[in-house]
């Protein structure tokens, strides 16, 4: 048995349907509310004035300053922040330099033990 | 004594929020908020427009929502929130503050936008039409708030089921009811104005 689906939950289906250019098919007693929500569309239309004020709201936003909380957050995640490039250099010079002090242990190790040898004999 | 209120189910997370690599460096270098203001100011410009009723303050209302969206930006999380719906939650608080401090009627119809060509060769039905629109947005301004809101977050700015959720702090599934309610609301103002058929709900 399947359980249909509460008005309310088709006709969000059919609005996010009719939103993307659909024309969904619904029950008869959905259709003039989705009629509703088409004019809707039709009567408020997007608005495009944001380009009228958008030189001076950017030059606002980078004049603003920021707070020394936001700055520390900020610095904070940048310190955080996964750098591939970074990462493999450190790496490469760690790896450097344990090889060096192991070969350097190495040669003292081995000097040593020759002295001592030669001091039994 | 006041009935304790029903606790609402929490919003699902989202799957993915496209903004989230333009929020990242956002956060990492303020000066990359541009593409976010870029992208958002026409519709918080609009969401504004259409309850202020006036470009100055739909102006005001976008430019500090962007200026309290760039301050917060740094503490923004994803946990449960996509970043349009968080910062159409810093609009929708913005507005609702310029409302108390105008005071302005809630009866007022909606503003018009700005013309489209109409595509009905027929003046008659251009009129009709015009007629019927400009009903649409008086039926939308004598709303309640809250109806009203719903009808702009879904069909000015596109916000999803879940998104106007978080923008109105309800769940999911009491915006899916408000949003049939809405309509149902409008279909049956619509109708006592000679538009459409009455809804039978």
């Amino acid at each position: 048995m399947t359980i249909r689906p509460s008005q309310a939950v088709q006709l969000d289906h059919a609005v996010e349907e009719l939103l993307a250019g659909e024309r969904p098919v619904v029950e008869p007693t959905i259709r003039p509310l989705l009629d509703a929500a088409a004019l809707v569309r039709a009567a408020l239309p997007p608005i495009p004035g944001a380009d009228r004020f958008e030189s001076r709201m950017l030059n606002r936003l980078a004049r603003e300053p920021e707070s020394r909380a936001a700055a520390a957050r900020r610095q904070l995640a940048q310190a955080a922040a996964w750098r591939p490039g970074r990462a493999m250099a450190a790496g490469a010079v760690s790896s450097a330099a344990l090889g060096i002090t192991v070969t350097v242990v190495a040669v003292w190790r081995s000097r040593r033990h020759s002295a001592a040898a030669r001091m039994g004999n | 004594m006041t009935r304790p209120q029903p606790v609402p189910e929490p919003a699902p997370l989202p799957v993915g929020d496209p903004d989230r690599a333009d929020v990242r460096a956002a956060q990492a270098d303020r000066a990359a908020f541009a593409v976010l203001y870029r992208r958002y100011a026409d519709r918080v410009y609009g969401y504004a427009f259409y309850q202020l009723g006036d470009h100055h303050d739909a102006e005001d209302a976008t430019e500090r929502t962007f200026l309290a969206a760039m301050r917060a930006l740094p503490a923004f999380r994803e946990q449960g929130s996509t970043f349009r719906a968080w910062l159409f939650r810093i609009a929708h608080n913005t507005i609702a503050n310029a409302h108390r401090t105008r005071s302005r009627r809630s009866a007022d119809p909606l503003p018009e936008g700005w013309d489209r060509p109409a595509p009905d060769p027929d003046p008659a039905g251009v009129v009709a039409l015009a007629d019927e629109l400009r009903d649409v947005r008086h039926a939308i301004g004598a709303m309640p708030d809250d109806r009203r809101q719903v009808i702009l977050l879904r069909f000015v700015d596109g916000l999803s089921t879940a998104e106007i959720a978080q923008v109105l702090d309800r769940s999911p599934g009491a915006v899916r009811v408000l949003l049939h309610r809405s309509l149902r609301d409008l279909a049956r103002r619509l109708a006592e104005r000679g538009h459409g058929g009455e809804p039978d709900l």
